[in-house]
């Protein structure tokens, strides 16, 4: 029995207003913004301290090798600080697209691991509180990696991954700070 | 203030000079002179100084600007991770890509050997960001190193879509794209799974790569959430081998956006939970007609007449995986089933009286489970053992008057022992062993080489 054509039709046009429907009412959103760059310093400080930077000499680029596996592709990094506290804003690409995360460092340890902005077309699920719990108390060990344990999330370990080189490079240029 | 200290300096010892008796007036008018010219000579350099420190101010505000403009873009680069940093606003293309390069050796190698060695794959992706919220996503594969009408490779577009942002929770997608089935089919890069070969259940029961033509919409939601559903083009039962059909069943039917007979479209939707560091579990459903109104055989006269049926193909699968330090633990469970599939069968024997075999299942279905152990790492480097278990049955349930066709070797079981050890997150060698219980003459050695950039 020959069905009508009809049927798949509808339901491709079903699916298209559905679409655009969605479009239509829901925000339309630039690349997903967790939290701007400023309010992460507002929070972490109250008063944002006026930033100050660290050039990235060789010496300095050399060292974020092992780090990053890259050099940081700035000539100056921009943190603030109160106290013992640091914040850092910094980018590294997952896949294809720069991811921004912010970090609190106190101590040589990590108070506060944040997505900002997330850029790429898959590992968004970084952004959950239950993943970036796990950089609390996080410190650099001897061999320039993590001296805790981050799981990952199935579909997002590229994402994962650049969190966690991101976090290195945080702990690291604090402690040339002090 | 110190060239004016320095001044009235000598100033005093010229006018202690002056009270000195007159037969040194002659020495003293001299040593005026030379005073008078070293004054003059500082005058000058305060004023090259001062020139020096406004160019030294210059050059400092143009570097603090050069930095801040390199700061004001985020690091993005074409071709990998370090580099220039074009603006994210303006459009962008990126470079991608993975591949693997495998050897394999039958334990039981016949006089005409079946041990190989092949580049299974080479792909180089293209992403471009047209906007803050549109991407373009696409994959191009080389299967077996040479491409041409005499050599078995194959040149392939594996993915080709573009990506929507309609709100941070929801992502619109339209082209070629993956299928959200299982755990390799998205996430099929060497350095995301253990083993040289991908395991079975995900080859002979979910036909990974498996891609369809459509729209689909994505997202995850602050619960941790995770979905994805949408409308494609499905299976063509015409496209049925009788030869390969009974080992992967749907393999042999994708059309893979090649010219797909598109009359019958599919369904599907997958959830999984995320919300829990190290855990992931859920799963997806498909379901499509593979029958496409007989159109193929309308056009090709070759193919089996399949008037009036319409092979409903559904696919299901359940999967979960759990790290907890070093150790990961995966599950999964897949079934499929082909409604119709005797009158199918039907029509191949009509067309084939002589065929005793090779005929479509009603339902298929395979499972594994998996754990692996991150032995050893420092740095970059990592050793990580793993260890796979594998249940699959092609033929599981054969339609009435069909069944005396299946073939045990359909119904396998297989272990797999090996390690992966890491180079970087993003290159892998990998070895293992594979016993196959029905076939054991299927039992082989694998060595590999993966990389994802």
């Amino acid at each position: 029995m020959q069905k009508s054509p009809v049927r798949p039709v509808r339901s491709v046009l079903v699916a298209c207003l559905i679409s655009l429907a969605a479009a239509w009412t829901l925000p339309v959103a630039a690349d997903t913004v967790y939290q701007a760059p400023e309010a992460f310093v507002t929070e972490a400080f109250g008063t944002p301290p006026p930033p100050a930077f660290l050039w990235l000499t060789a010496p300095l680029q050399a060292a974020l090798q092992p780090l990053l596996g890259h050099a940081y592709p700035q000539a100056r990094v921009r943190y603030w600080r109160a106290g013992d506290t640091t914040a850092w804003i910094l980018e590294e690409i997952g896949k294809e697209y720069p991811i921004t995360a912010g970090f609190l460092v106190r101590d040589g340890h990590i108070v506060r691991a944040r997505l900002l902005v997330y850029r790429e077309a898959r590992g968004g699920e970084i952004h959950l509180p239950a993943f970036l719990k796990q950089f609390d108390g996080a410190r650099l060990d001897g061999s320039g990696g993590l001296n805790k344990h981050i799981d990952g999330i199935t579909g997002a370990t590229l994402s994962v991954d650049a969190m966690q080189r991101l976090a290195r490079t945080a702990l690291y240029l604090a402690s040339r700070l002090s | 203030m110190q060239l004016r200290t320095l001044t009235a300096t000598i100033l005093a010892a010229f006018g202690a000079l002056s009270t000195l008796p007159a037969h040194a007036a002659d020495d003293t008018a001299a040593l005026k002179a030379r005073l008078e010219i070293m004054e003059q000579q500082m005058l000058q350099l305060k004023a090259e100084l001062a020139r020096v420190n406004a160019k030294a101010d210059d050059a400092n505000a143009r570097t603090d600007a050069l930095a801040a403009h390199q700061e004001s873009a985020p690091a993005f680069v074409v071709g990998g991770s370090s580099g220039g940093k074009p603006d994210l606003a303006a459009g962008q293309t990126s470079l991608f890509g993975y591949g693997e390069i495998n050897y394999t050796r039958p334990r039981q190698d016949t006089a005409q050997s079946q041990a190989q060695a092949d580049v299974r794959r080479a792909v180089i992706g293209i992403g471009h960001r047209f906007n803050d919220k549109l991407k373009l996503i696409s994959e191009y594969e080389f299967e077996h190193a040479i491409t041409s009408a005499t050599d078995k490779g194959e040149a392939e577009v594996e993915q080709f879509y573009v990506d929507y942002k309609l709100s941070d929770r929801m992502t619109l997608k339209a082209g070629l794209f993956l299928m959200p089935m299982g755990l390799l089919n998205e996430n099929h890069e060497p350095t995301h799974y253990y083993g040289v070969q991908r395991n079975e259940v995900e080859t002979r029961i979910i036909p990974t790569t498996w891609r369809e033509v459509g729209l689909g919409l994505y997202g995850t939601l602050d619960s941790g959430l995770q979905y994805d559903a949408g409308m494609t083009t499905g299976f063509s039962m015409h496209k049925w081998d009788t030869t390969l059909g009974p080992g992967s069943p749907l393999l042999t039917m994708h059309q893979e956006g090649q010219m797909a007979a598109a009359r019958d479209l599919a369904f599907y939707g997958a959830l999984h939970y995320v919300g829990v560091p190290g855990l992931r579990f859920g799963g997806g459903l498909w379901s499509g007609n593979s029958g496409q109104g007989n159109s193929p055989h309308l056009a090709n006269a070759g193919t089996p007449d399949l008037s009036g049926i319409s092979g409903r193909i559904t696919l299901w699968n359940l999967d979960a995986t759990y790290s907890l330090g070093n150790l990961d633990l995966r599950a999964l469970y897949a079934q499929g089933s082909i409604s119709q599939a005797g009158a199918i069968n039907d029509v191949l024997l009509a067309a084939n009286p002589a065929l005793t075999a090779g005929f479509v299942p009603a339902k298929f279905d395979g499972g594994y489970v998996q754990a692996s152990y991150r032995l050893f790492e420092r740095g970059d480097l990592a050793l990580t053992p793993f260890l796979r278990w594998e249940r699959y049955n092609t033929q599981l349930e054969m339609p009435a008057g069909y069944e005396a066709s299946a073939d045990p070797l359909n119904n396998e079981r297989v272990i797999t022992a090996g390690a992966s050890l890491f180079l970087t997150h993003n290159a892998v060698f990998k070895a293992d062993y594979q016993k196959f219980r029905a076939d054991p003459t299927k039992d082989r050695v694998n060595l590999g080489v993966g990389f994802a950039f």
